[in-house]
């Protein structure tokens, strides 16, 4: 990624989520309309974050931030989702994943808008 | 839940889940039956038990999530927010609520509470239980926007069917 790489509208983003039903019930989604959709619980900050784990889709692949498809799917939306709610969007490479960015603050308010705004899911 | 996982030793942590659960069962008297050795198994079986049944499997199952078990070191879930989810659960079943036109779900949060998400045409609604089992109802419009938001005490748990029937009525 380069290092002025700006978050724009433009942009969508890839929100990792647990998919496996047995043994944990971990899973994230429900069926609505006979589609799997990733409950707003995914997209909630915890106490202590500085805000929301994505990639940056046009720098990685939904395998790539998957890592593991047995138990994990990719929610795809928007950029401008959350930036259009005030909330920045900003790069914050870690080691092994380039495309990594946080949406900044609690991202409690918006997870349910986050939730529905979803537009793929690999 | 499968029978490996019941076959696993239990941890102390999975024993005080236990007796959680058989106080719940031995306090609900919903029309279906349990026994001792595999409450599990429900003798009668109807749509909505069934329904109430999965539910209380799952929230059970939350008990063995691990730390980082979302990929994104999410907490393990605390006893308080599971016991708090099973009383939700009692209540709802005891209204009748699973055979009504909302639709419901629970999840794991990722701070170590339990969430319950309840559905149906105009209507979303969100039951978080913190880790201290401290419950927060909130209601959504058709965007995802926060329309209301208030904390629900214990006492106030036997309203909280009834306050989702009114929200579906008012939606409308």
């Amino acid at each position: 990624m380069p290092d002025n790489y700006v978050i724009t509208n433009a942009d969508r983003l890839y929100r990792r989520y647990p998919i496996r039903e047995e043994p944990k019930y971990e899973h994230f989604w429900k069926l609505e309309n006979g589609r799997k959709i990733p409950s707003s619980a995914a997209f909630k900050t915890k106490n202590g974050e500085d805000g929301l784990s994505v990639d940056i889709a046009s720098l990685t692949t939904p395998a790539k931030t998957s890592g593991d498809p047995l138990h994990f799917g990719v929610a795809e939306f928007q950029a401008s989702v959350p930036l259009d709610a005030g909330f920045p969007c900003v790069p914050d490479k870690q080691p092994g994943n380039d495309a990594h960015a946080l949406i900044l603050g609690d991202t409690n308010p918006i997870a349910k808008k986050l939730s529905r705004s979803i537009v793929a899911i690999y | 839940m499968n029978a490996t996982l019941l076959a696993q030793p239990y941890s102390t942590n999975e024993l005080r889940i236990q007796k959680l659960v058989l106080a719940y069962t031995f306090s609900a008297n919903r029309g279906v039956l349990f026994s001792h050795f595999s409450y599990q198994t429900p003798v009668t079986t109807s749509i909505k038990f069934i329904q109430a049944f999965e539910l209380k499997t799952r929230i059970m199952g939350f008990a063995h999530l691990e730390q980082d078990w979302d990929g994104y070191n999410a907490e393990p879930i605390s006893l308080p927010s599971i016991a708090t989810a099973l009383d939700v659960l009692h209540q709802l079943e005891n209204d009748r609520m699973f055979s009504g036109k909302i639709s419901i779900h629970v999840f794991p949060m990722r701070n170590g509470g339990i969430q319950y998400e309840f559905d149906a045409e105009n209507l979303s609604v969100e039951l978080e239980i913190d880790i201290n089992g401290s419950m927060l109802f909130i209601v959504f419009d058709e965007k995802g926007n926060i329309t209301d938001r208030a904390p629900l005490f214990d006492y106030e748990l036997s309203a909280l069917s009834y306050t989702l029937e009114d929200a579906v009525t008012n939606a409308r």
